[in-house]
Order: C-alpha cells, then structure tokens, then sequence
C-alpha cells in the first residue's frame, strides 16, 4: 500500500487522496455523491451498469467513476452536460424493461432505482416496444422471493455470493438480455448469508417473504439494538409496525458486523411474534399453572425473595439472552438484595473454574481486525453455522491471501476455500493439533495470524491441554491471537456483569464465592433449596439432571 | 494488382497440413533461426520494427503488444492464439486453420518465445470441429520433430500448446473475456486496466494474438524486417487476407498488400453479379462504417480507411449490391449483436435489443417518423458507454446505414398510415393470469 | 449418468491444465458428447468432479450456445442466418428445410432425429448460404441440394462434438 497522493480537480474543487482511489470515492471524499448501481465497496469494482458516468478532460467518451483511477491533475466534471446526458440514457435503458411494478414492490420508498430516477432519468419514456417477460415471484427458498423482471443484472447479489459469503448460492442464467439470477434448475438457493443479497439488490429483485407486502418503510419504526441469536453480536435495526416485528435491518458497524448479518439475525426475529410465547406470567396454583397479572406475580416473587434473604438458601441461574445491563440488575439483586453469590449464566455451557481456566475467554482478536490476518487456524469450529458473520471478515482477509487451516471431525462448509485440512476422529485431538501447529510455526513463522478454537476441543476434557499447548505457542509467536469460539447469546455481557459465582461485575475477583451451576443443580437435587430464580435459560432441556425441592420458576420475558 | 500469396502461398494444396510436406514447402525455417540464436527481446524489437498490426480487428503493433510483457524470467507467462473467429463477414482464421495449421503452430512457438511463456493456448472456436482436430494433429505431429516439449530444437527453451476449444460466443473473441472463458467461467470481459499484459490469465502476464497476426511472424522472422517493410504502405506494413463475401461473384480468401485499393480487391473477387450494381459495403467485417459506391477508391489500410470514417477491422468486406434491402441488413446485424451480447453492462444489454425492435416494428410497416432519430441516439450510447468493444462495433453499421440509406428506411416508414405519430404503448399485465384478463375484459 | 470412460477423460483432461476449472469446457464437451445434452444431473456430476458448486456449472452452461440443457436431435443442422449467407439466399433455404421437416428454427423433429438451428455466422461466408451438418461445413447449398443433404445426414454418426474422448494423447 503506498502512501503516495495524487491531486486532483473534481467539479472545480481540488481534492486529494491516496494513489490507487477511484474518482468514485474521491469525488466522496468531497461530499459528491455519484450515483451507482451495480457498485458496493465491500467488493472489487465492476463496472457494469454505467450509471456513475462522469466527464473527464481528454477523456472524449464518459467514464465510470466507480473503476477509473484518479491520477494525477485529472480534471473530472461530475454534473456536466456529458455526465448528465450519459446517467439520462443509462436510467432510461434500464427503464425499458424494467415492470412498472412500484405499487406492489416491497422496494418501493427505499428504492435507488426510484431515487435516481427521479434525480437523473429523462421524465418522459420512448420506448413503444413489448417489455421483455420473465416469470415472476420465484420462490428462491422459504425466505427469498425472486422477481426477475426487476433485475437490472448490476451482479451484487452474484458477487455476493462468490467472493464474500463464497457459498455460489445465486448465479447467472443464460446472456444478453435473456439474463437471469438463479440457481441450477430453480433448486432451493443454499446459504447462510441469503438475506445480505436482498439488502444489497438495488431493485426490489430479491425480496425477502417474511417481509413481503407487510409494510412500507415509512410505516416502521426503527430501533437500534444489537442481534442475541449468536455470541458475534451484529449491530442491527428492528423495523417495526403496530407493536410487532415486520423485518431486521443490517446496521453499520466497522468494528463488528461491518454491514451484514446473517440469516439468523435477517430472518430469527419470528419468535417474538410465536404464539407459544409467554406475554402473562403463570403462577402455579394446586399443581397447575395459572394466568396472573403483574402486580401479583412480581408481589409473590418479592415475597419468596424476602424469605431467601434469611435462608440464603437460593441462586439465580441465566443470563445469556439478556442485556448486559438486565444481566447487571439480576447479579446486583442476588448479590446484594438477597445476599447470595450463588449465580451463574453457564446452563448448558462448559464450566471451569477460575483456577483451571488458563486463558480469558472471548476473543483476542477485534472483529475488525479479522481482515488483516495473514493465516487461520480454526480448530473444531464450524464456522458458518456458529460465528457466521465472522467468516464473511475472514473472506475479506482471504482475498488479501490469508490461508485458512481447519481441524476438526466433519468436513465444514468452507471446505473449497481450505488452504489445508485436518479431519480426525475424535480421541486424536491433540496428536493432530501437535503435528498441525509444528506444520504452522514452520510455514508461517512471525506472520500475523489468529486461532479460532471450537467447541470440539472446548466442551470437554480435552480443554485444559489444548488451551495449553496454545499458550505455548503463543508464547513464541507473539503475533498469533488466541479466541475462544464458545458461548451462547451475550455470554461475555453476562460474564462482564458479573453473573459469575467468582466474578464480580468488570471482572474483578469476588471474596465471597458462590456456587457454580453445576454445583447448584448438585445441591438443590439434594438438599432441599428455597429458591432457584431462572431468568432467560431452559434448565430442564440443558441440563440433564433431576431437581428436588421445592421450586419457584418464573421465566422472565424478553 | 495481382495477389501476393505469402500466408496463403501453400493453402490450395491440400497436403499442406502435414509436417512433411509443411516442411518441404520452407515450413519450420523460421523457429531454426530464431531458437535460441536471436534473444527474446531482439526478437521483440525485430517484429516492433518490421510496424506488423494485429490482424484481428484492433490493429494495435504487435510488438507493442509483446513488449508490455514484463522482462521478469522468473514469472510464469502465457500466449493465447485466439482463434475465436464469430464476426459476420471473416472466414480467414479458418481458412489458415484448416489449410495451414503448421503456419500458425510456428508463429504460437515464435511469439512464445518471445515473450518468455512456457504454456501457450489455441483457444479455437467450438464449431470448427475439422480445425480443432487439425491443430491437435499438427501439435502432435510438432512435438514428435521437437519443435515442442521440454527442449524445443534442443535447446533450454520449452513450450507446451494446449488446442482449448470454445463453446459457441462471439463475445468470447474479446480478449479478456477469452481469458475469462479460458479459465472456465462465463465470457464476460474483465476490467481494464490492469491490462492482460500485466495481470492476464491466471492472474499472470499474457499476450492475446490473432491466428493471422502469429502466421505473419513466422514469415517476418523467416524472410527479415526489411523484406516485410517494403511490402504495403508506412505504418500498414505487410499482407492481409481479405475476405470477400455477400452479393459479389467469387466470394473467399485474397491476400493482398495492405493499401490495395477497395475496386482492386472486388474486381479480383469477380465484380458484381451480372446486371447488378455495387451499392455499398461493410468493409472490415460488420462492426464498421459501411461504404458507398463514393468510396470506393479507398487504399484499403488502417488510417486510410479511419480518415473516411470507417475502419480496416479484419478486412472482411460484405457486398451488398442495388437488389438488397438495408433495412432488413440492418435489424439481421443488430440481432446478431443482440444475441451475441453477454450481458454485463447496461447500454449492449437493453440498448441492442431495444434498437432490433424498432428495426422489426419498422420492417413490420408499423415505423415512425421519429424512429430514425432514435436508432441513431441509442446506437450512440450504446458506442459511447459500453463496457467492451461489442457495444462499441454494434452502433457503426446501423447509425451509417440510418444516414447513408434513409430513404429506404423512409420508404419502410411511409408504410404507416400512423407514421406522424408515436406508436401505441403496450401496457402488459405480467402479474395476472390471462384467464382473471379475461374476466376483467368482460366486466 | 457419466460413464467411468468419459469421467476418466475429464480427470485427464483435469491434468493438463494450470487450474482444475480451466477444464470446465471441454469436460463439458465430453459429457454432451456422451449423452447428448446436458441434464442437470450430468452437470451436478461434473460439478463434483470438479469440486464447485453445481450453479457454477450451470452458470457456464447456459451461457455458451453449444450446450444444451433439453434433449435434442441426434444430428444437428446449422443453417446460418447473418448477413453475408442472407445476401446469397439463407433465408429461404431455411424456410424450405424446415417446411421439408415440418418444424421450426430452433425445433427437433417429431422421430427425434434432426435438431435444425438458425444459427449465426459460422465464418464460411465464402461458400454462403452454408450449413453445418453436424460437423462438416457444406455449401454454397442450393434448394435443389435439400433432400440429397438430408440423406447424407442419415449416414453420419451424430452427437457433433469439439472434444472426443481419445484427448487423453498429447
């Protein structure tokens, strides 16, 4: 990367910007926004839809600012005469076969078609042919509906799909005009990411059918939060209209998600609306549970914990799907209102005390910094299924030629882009990771790179030697970091608020150590225990265990 | 003029294909001079000198071409042939192919050489089933006598030739779009820059030639510079295989020095058809300027013919004479390119499909008077704002043919008892099933 | 659907070039020489073979004009329909072909012999109008040369392909 600047004139103004920048992001850099299509600036430029036409001195034809380079005293006229005829006749060739669809179209009012349109079309259509016929409203998958008419065949959902979540789920049919987007034989379109394409489709293309004729965008009301459904934690919106979840939205976040989600966090957003939800709190009563209100549900629970508070002979389990300040309020509330330390977030998770966890758990490595490793190691990690925003990061890394060495017992679903691959049976962990990191240490070296370790290795006794013989490696190769692939939801939120029998909130050790979940569960199967307060987990499927006595259950809605 | 047969010299005999016979005739004299006595990069200069442009269609100087290969030893390179021969009007490279495969082999091994790659590819077009079968014997038949393989000629130099045979696409001619459908994808052409010079098939340095373009190296480097500067004219060096084709008497293959003048080359092809007279002319291949009967003195080169607008592409000359019909000519043109279009970008896709319809409404009896005004403005966009060459070529013959045959694009038009108005628009109802129309008509 | 033969073939052909995909064309080639046509069952085999996704193939598939995804003649005849062999009488030789075998441009025949495909230029524009005859070139044709065409069509082998399965040489 150099860091060589060159100087040049856009619509008079002067601007200056690092060799190898478009005129398309130089024009940016001065608040012109060009308007595009078939561009996006998380993949190389393309070229095709010729919407970003501008006029260039001692250019005679117009160029597409979204791939020619600046160079030097390049004079470049954004709003000329040129320019703006070229965007003219580009909007108008893509109208011509374009369906007058608007009225039904999810796409409309948030639509770069209509929007440039209006901005840059010719107002008034010359073209008295028969509009090119496709068949519409494909059912691509349960969760994408594909209209081709709309198609402007700008190739961002292809792309997409080929260089970014390399799964090929959507590709081209056919050439000319009779091109399409689809899939071999109209199967299914097989991918965790499907739901990115129809946030990139500039037209309303790709629609998703969750969402299909549900609302108009100035009908929802947007709310920012962060998604739950996987420990990555992806920025996101809800839209939402009348009280209930029509659709999620992507939110920028460079230094997590960047702009996507996955298909969790684009489609999981149903259960809130299932009918099996709780929305009234139950109260059991002669051996049934019954239908209360607030007032008495939160009066009896007050009342339990007023007694507990003598006995301390309570605990309070959960945590991974709440915030991290409701996860804060439940410890303080345990800790100081009941006077227990008998807390714990990890019900269906591996747990290793303080003194046998050698390594903090979480991630060494910022999201963001993904994209600047040189070499992977993901050990026992399926990685699309469980951190699957992650792998869109390390794709951006990877076309910078990152390597990417897997470990693990089944073939992943990443396996083509594989530089090397390890499959073992399980019981031949750690002879494999020995061989493996040898292998490494050798062909890598100093170079920067990251290990991803899994649950394979993690969820069972196998854990400490791996973590160690980690440790040791890193010991050597400072520039290598170690992440903790484990978890569920916000389990560092809950960690770091102190939903730990060891830990206070921030991490700081506590004197008074309560009982882990493990031990709770032993306990209260034994003894007889008062209270049990279970907020946001489902202990009777997570953990495999019998629980006597007497019990008071109240799961906490979200 | 009388035809000066230098790459066809042996093409009438129909042995020419086999390597003893190519061999008897002077074949494979050129490689014995050049490996490995004349280094690489004089061999680049030589052909620089000697002013050869590209035979298929850009005309750009090959050794030009050849000296934007980095100078690296170390970096793996390749030579593409490009034998994708689709456009209208041209039938050389198949001509050479099926006649004188071993012309075009010593040029592959030639510029090779040259230009420092190890692996060269004939990317031949799909449906020259009997010219792909010819060139894979002609490789055999070169490697069995060492002109290819691990030591060409005995020396340190080594060249593998791969015949890749295409799939049907006229896109695929173009250069980075052939590297696209080399490597196994859809032919859609690459951006430039970074130029194939630079970062080319496989992402490594390579050099696209024509099949005319490699069979004039071989005589370059057999019979010297000098020899090859005197024939033509400055700066249009060297023969071209003319192609004549469409209402002439003789239509086929004339090899003459480039500044041949046009009637030369249609009175060696026999002249117009008895009683018939020459109307005009698509002079190199159809992605060009037509000509008219005003032009028919033009000295057939590279500048000459841009000087009148038109341009010597690959010197495919389609006859049309006074019994045709330009209007049917030119909706025929533009559906090729409609059909031929990949799809990429915006102004080829939509704009090449949208002009053969209101060629077709036109020939229908249903034009306008406004439709000419529109052809010639879509046909300059499409040439202004495409992505690729095809979008560029696609406009030259229907915008001429709009303005130097109006009148029978009028005499379509006039057809129309409705010509002073803008036709009906069809509303189509694409989300309806025809039955609900149906029932929506009646009440 | 592939036979070992023709899967063979491909793995050789696999081999001999720089990239595995690079052979995705002939393969191609190999597998409609076979068949006749390339089902979506003979793509996704060669999508395995070739260790990408089966829309890939597909992708190349439809793209190029040799490949075709629905079952077909056993022969195939191109008449060419661009301007040079139009100018010399194309279009009315295709019109009398078809009316002979009573299908359209683009149509198999009823006994699933003879595909005819107006197809465009197929550089012979010096023996326009030309056909192509499965693999051979003929023209210039004339309408008397129809049903003598037809028989010789008869006698050909058919299932034209660019890459046969002795590619393995070389």
């Amino acid at each position: 990367m150099t860091n060589e600047t060159v100087h040049l004139m856009i619509n008079d103004s002067e601007v200056e910007v690092v060799k190898g920048t478009t005129v398309y992001h130089a024009a940016k850099k001065l608040g012109i926004d060009i308007p595009i299509f078939c561009y996006l600036d998380r993949l190389p430029p393309f070229g095709a839809c010729r919407m970003c036409l501008v006029e260039v001195e001692k250019m005679t034809k117009p160029q597409a600012a979204c791939t020619l380079e600046a160079t030097h005293g390049m004079v470049v006229k954004t709003e000329s005469p040129l320019a703006l005829n070229g965007r003219k006749e580009m909007i108008e060739f893509l109208l011509i076969n374009h369906p007058l669809d608007c009225p039904i179209c999810d796409r409309g009012g948030e639509c770069p078609l209509q929007d440039n349109t209006m901005k840059w079309g010719p107002g008034k259509s010359r073209f008295y042919e028969e509009k090119r016929q496709f068949k519409k409203s494909i059912s691509l998958s349960p969760l994408l509906l594909l209209d081709r008419e709309r198609c402007i065949t700008c190739a961002r959902c292809t792309r997409f799909a080929d260089e970014l979540a390399g799964d090929q789920a959507l590709t081209f049919i056919d050439r000319g005009y009779a091109t399409e987007v689809g899939t071999a034989d109209g199967k299914i379109a097989k991918s965790k990411f499907i739901g990115n394409t129809i946030m990139i489709c500039p037209v309303g293309a790709l629609t998703s059918q969750v969402y299909r004729f549900r609302a108009r965008p100035w009908d929802n009301t947007s709310t920012e939060t962060t998604c739950t459904l996987c420990p990555v934690g992806c920025s996101m919106i809800l839209d939402s209209r009348d009280g209930e979840i029509v659709r999620t939205r992507a939110k920028e976040n460079k230094e997590c998600n960047d702009i996507w989600l996955c298909d969790k966090g684009w489609f999981g957003y149903e259960f809130s609306q299932h009918p099996d939800r709780l929305v009234t709190p139950l109260i059991r009563k002669n051996g049934t549970l019954e239908k209360s209100n607030w007032e008495n549900a939160i009066g009896l629970v007050a009342d339990i914990l007023q007694e507990v508070k003598k006995t301390k002979k309570g605990a309070g389990l959960g945590g991974i799907p709440l915030t991290f300040e409701e996860n804060y309020l439940f410890q303080a509330l345990m800790r100081k209102g009941v006077g227990v330390s008998h807390v714990d977030y990890r019900v269906g998770l591996p747990v290793i005390s303080s003194e046998e966890e050698e390594i903090s758990p979480g991630m060494e490595l910022a999201m963001q910094d993904c994209e600047k490793i040189e070499f992977a190691l993901i050990l026992g990690l399926d990685i699309t299924e469980e951190f699957p925003v992650i792998w869109l990061r390390l794709r951006q890394a990877m076309h910078r030629g990152a390597k990417i060495i897997y470990v693990g017992y089944y073939t992943p679903e990443i396996a083509p882009y594989l530089y090397k691959m390890f499959l073992h049976s399980p019981g031949e962990e750690l002879q494999v990771l020995s061989k493996v990191i040898e292998q490494i240490q050798r062909e890598e070296g100093e170079r920067f790179g990251a290990i991803f370790v899994g649950h394979q290795l993690l969820a069972n006794s196998l854990r400490q030697s791996v973590l160690s013989q980690l440790r040791q490696w890193k010991k050597g190769y400072p520039n290598v970091s170690i992440n903790l692939m484990e978890g569920k939801g916000n389990s560092m939120g809950a960690w770091i608020a102190g939903m730990h029998p060891e830990y206070e909130p921030y991490g700081i050790k506590t004197k008074d150590r309560g009982f882990d979940a493990n031990q709770i569960f032993d306990i209260a199967s034994k003894e007889h225990w008062d209270l049990l307060y279970v907020v946001g987990c489902n202990p009777a499927v997570t953990v495999p265990k019998k629980k006597n006595g007497k019990q008071y259950e109240k799961i906490s809605v979200v | 003029m009388n035809e000066m047969k230098i790459l066809s010299a042996h093409t009438d005999n129909p042995k020419q294909i086999e390597i003893e016979e190519y061999e008897k005739n002077g074949g494979y004299q050129a490689i014995r001079k050049a490996i490995p006595h004349i280094a690489p990069s004089h061999l680049i200069e030589m052909v620089t000198n000697s002013w050869l442009r590209g035979r298929g269609g850009a005309g750009f100087q090959t050794g030009k071409k050849w000296s934007f290969i980095p100078q690296d030893s170390s970096m793996q390179k390749y030579l593409v042939c490009n034998a994708d021969e689709s456009e209208p009007g041209t039938f050389k490279d198949r001509f050479l192919i099926e006649r004188d495969p071993h012309q075009i082999i010593e040029g592959i091994i030639l510029a090779s050489y040259a230009i420092g790659a190890q692996l060269a590819f004939i990317y031949c077009r799909g449906e020259f089933f009997q010219g792909i079968d010819r060139l894979r014997s002609a490789v055999r038949e070169a490697k069995s006598r060492g002109y290819l393989g691990k030591k060409v000629l005995d020396s340190s130099y080594s060249l593998e030739i791969i015949v890749h045979p295409g799939a049907g696409a006229y896109i695929a001619g173009d250069e980075t779009a052939q590297l696209n459908s080399l490597e196994g994808f859809r032919a859609t052409p690459r951006l430039k820059p970074p130029f194939p010079a630079i970062i080319g098939l496989y992402g490594k340095p390579t050099v696209v030639n024509n099949v005319e373009t490699l069979c004039n190296v071989v005589h370059i480097v057999d019979r010297g510079v000098e020899w090859y500067q005197n024939i033509g004219k400055p700066k249009n060096t060297g023969t071209k295989i003319f192609q004549i084709s469409g209402q002439i008497v003789r239509p086929g293959c004339y090899e003459f020095p480039l500044g041949i003048r046009l009637t030369e080359v249609l009175n060696a092809a026999g002249g117009m058809f008895p009683g018939r007279k020459f109307k005009a002319c698509y002079p190199g291949g159809s992605s060009c300027h037509l000509l008219t009967e005003k032009e028919l003195d033009v000295s057939m080169d590279f500048e000459s013919l841009s000087a009148v607008g038109s341009a010597l592409g690959t010197a495919s000359i389609i006859v049309m004479d006074d019994e045709s019909d330009m209007v049917n000519i030119t909706h025929r043109l533009m559906e090729f390119y409609q059909n031929e279009s990949c799809g990429k970008c915006t102004p080829c896709r939509e704009g090449t499909r949208w002009v053969v319809q209101i060629l077709f409404r036109i020939l229908q009896g249903k034009g306008t008077f406004t439709d000419l005004s529109l052809i010639t403005s879509i046909c300059t966009s499409i040439e202004a704002n495409s992505f690729c060459g095809l979008g560029v070529g696609a406009a030259p013959p229907i915008v001429s043919a709009v303005e130097k045959f109006q009148d029978e694009f009028l005499a379509y038009i006039r057809k129309n008892p409705e010509a002073m108005h803008p036709p009906p628009m069809p509303v189509s109802y694409p989300y309806l099933e025809p039955e609900l129309i149906e029932i929506g008509k009646k009440s | 659907m592939l036979t070992e033969q023709t899967k063979q073939a491909i793995k050789n052909l696999q081999k001999r070039y720089p990239t595995k995909r690079s052979a995705l064309i002939p393969s191609l080639h190999l597998a409609q020489a076979q068949i006749g046509y390339l089902p979506i069952e003979a793509q996704e085999e060669v999508a395995l073979l070739f260790e990408i996704n089966v829309n890939e193939v597909h992708a190349v598939v439809s793209f190029y004009d040799m490949f075709f995804e629905k079952p077909g003649g056993k022969h195939v005849i191109h008449v060419c329909k661009n301007v040079p062999c139009m100018l010399r009488g194309a279009d009315s030789i295709l019109e009398k072909m078809c009316l002979q075998l009573k299908i359209q441009p683009g149509d198999t025949t009823e006994d699933g012999e003879i595909t005819v495909i107006a197809s465009e230029c197929l550089a012979a524009c010096d023996r326009a109008p030309m056909m192509l005859l499965d693999e051979e070139v003929i023209g210039p044709v004339d309408e008397k040369d129809l049903p003598s065409i037809l028989s010789r069509l008869q006698l050909k082998k058919g299932h034209p392909s660019p890459v046969s399965l002795e590619v393995s040489d070389e």
